[in-house]
């Protein structure tokens, strides 16, 4: 056999894992193996590699995979109380120009002087009148805190003017009730004075005011209510005048007008003012219904009043019950 | 259990979470792969380091593994790729003072004869050497057939060489070796 064969033979050996001499005696060599720090590194990589919070969290961080979970829930709590307040201070001017019966805002405010009184400030809701008068003032009353109340929503131009229109038109329907019905049926007649007007079906002082909205009014009324301080003050002795001479007469007082003057200086006026202005307002009316003209000048300041119909009586019972 | 399953099945399971089934792949394997790197590069730290990347990468992969082919196939190949890489950054030169100092090291007690065992000793030495001289390509078809139990196609795909080209590399590299030992 010649060595060239010798060597295919063992070659074929070789490559059919068949036991050749050099491969028996490469088993032979030095079975090396990785030291055991290399081996407990390697399984240290390979146990981590599944389970990987392992690995930063040995023992003691347990509370971290809690506090992972803890900051995405906190984080959508303050994006739900964030929405939720947005949505709120959104939500008085989107009722606003929708109304919450649905009718527009422009068309029906309504006028709730109950729920006012407690949120308004002292000012603003006049002080339960006395038991002889209070009984017939009673619409008028509420008639005079709705357009009270109306002064502070100025903010609204637009509406300010249709707003006033069935305010005074509510005045009247309020003073009429007051001249014919008993003074038992003064609360009923304001009841039904309010459901109409909850109805949207007539004219309303203000939608349903929420307590933001009537705590805005408060600095909106005193701003109004300076600047016709200067000229509620002369309209003031005008209307002690005629609230004097009525009372002298007999006749009631003409109070449509004053009730929105007498509203506007209700944040200046004291308690006592206020009793006064309650008892002229009490006093059957017997004006005329006011037009919407004479209901856009009686919101309107003082000064376009005297440029309104005549109505002497109405002005001077005013003054007297501001004093 | 390690031992019922197969390379391939004990992957899989590491594969899903089953850090058990990766200890007893490890203790099958890091005897064939950590020598065949030793005797590729000729140098313990180099080793150390290819070794723990190769393991690195195995279980980096993990999930994307296939049975396609033998798990060993598939775990040279990877220390393949890091043992040229590394020859091409560097190319480590083991001196014959390294390869004695490896050699004495490593070698086993086998026998109480001191002829045999210097017998022995003296070809294993040889054999070191001659291992160390061929080319790195001859030299890791050789590791791979005798150290890995690869075939001839199995090599073909760790080394990306075509069959033939495999071959030819264990033709010289036996012929060398052969030589060698019959000096």
């Amino acid at each position: 056999m010649s060595s060239n064969e010798k060597f295919e033979r063992e070659f074929a050996a070789f490559l059919n894992e068949e036991d050749s001499r050099i491969g028996a005696l490469y088993r032979k060599l030095p079975q090396t193996e990785p030291d055991p720090r290399l081996d407990a590194a390697v399984r240290a990589m390979a146990h981590r590699a599944p389970n990987p919070e392992l690995a930063a969290t040995p023992q003691i961080d347990s509370s971290s995979p809690r506090r992972s979970r803890w900051l995405p829930a906190l984080g959508a709590a303050a994006g739900v109380v964030l929405a939720a307040g947005i949505a709120f201070r959104l939500g008085p001017s989107w009722h606003g120009e929708r109304g919450e019966t649905g009718a527009p805002a422009n068309d029906v405010i309504r006028v709730r002087p109950d729920e006012a009184s407690p949120a308004a400030p002292p000012p603003l809701s006049p002080p339960p009148p006395p038991p002889q008068a209070k009984t017939a003032q009673a619409p008028a009353a509420a008639s005079a805190s709705a357009a009270g109340r109306l002064e502070p929503r100025g903010t609204a131009e637009a509406p300010k003017p249709a707003a006033e229109a069935p305010l005074r038109k509510n005045a009247t329907r309020f003073d009429d009730r007051a001249a014919s019905h008993p003074a038992g049926e003064a609360a009923g007649a304001l009841g039904k004075a309010e459901r109409p007007a909850a109805g949207g079906a007539s004219p309303q002082a203000f939608p349903s005011p929420s307590p933001p909205q009537e705590r805005k009014r408060a600095p909106e009324i005193d701003a109004v209510e300076r600047k016709q301080i200067m000229t509620t003050g002369a309209w003031q002795d005008l209307h002690d005048r005629d609230a004097g001479e009525a009372a002298e007469s007999g006749r009631p007082a003409q109070p449509q007008v004053d009730e929105k003057a007498a509203a506007r200086a209700k944040t200046a006026e004291s308690p006592r003012q206020d009793e006064l202005r309650d008892t002229t307002l009490a006093a059957p009316a017997t004006a005329p219904a006011a037009t919407p003209a004479q209901h856009t000048s009686a919101m309107a300041p003082p000064a376009l009043e005297q440029s309104a119909p005549p109505r002497p009586a109405a002005a001077p019972a005013s003054a007297a019950a501001l004093k | 259990m390690g031992a019922e399953k197969t390379d391939e099945e004990l992957m899989l399971a590491y594969a899903q979470g089953d850090v058990r089934a990766f200890d007893a792949l490890y203790q099958r394997q890091r005897g064939m792969l950590y020598r065949f790197i030793l005797r590729s590069v000729n140098e313990r730290a180099s080793a150390d380091e290819l070794f723990q990347e190769t393991w690195s990468r195995l279980i980096a992969s993990r999930t994307r593994y296939r049975v396609e082919s033998k798990f060993s196939t598939w775990l040279l190949q990877i220390a393949h790729n890091l043992i040229v890489d590394s020859f091409r950054r560097a190319r480590p030169q083991a001196g014959a003072e390294e390869t004695e100092t490896v050699m004495r090291e490593l070698d086993a007690p086998e026998s109480d004869r001191p002829e045999p065992v210097l017998s022995e000793f003296e070809q294993r030495r040889r054999l070191q050497l001659a291992l160390e001289a061929l080319p790195s390509e001859q030299r890791e078809a050789f590791l791979l057939r005798v150290e890995g139990g690869l075939g001839l196609e199995e090599i073909a795909a760790v080394t990306g060489a075509g069959h033939e080209t495999v071959k030819s590399r264990l033709r010289y590299a036996f012929a060398k070796l052969r030589e060698k030992l019959a000096e």
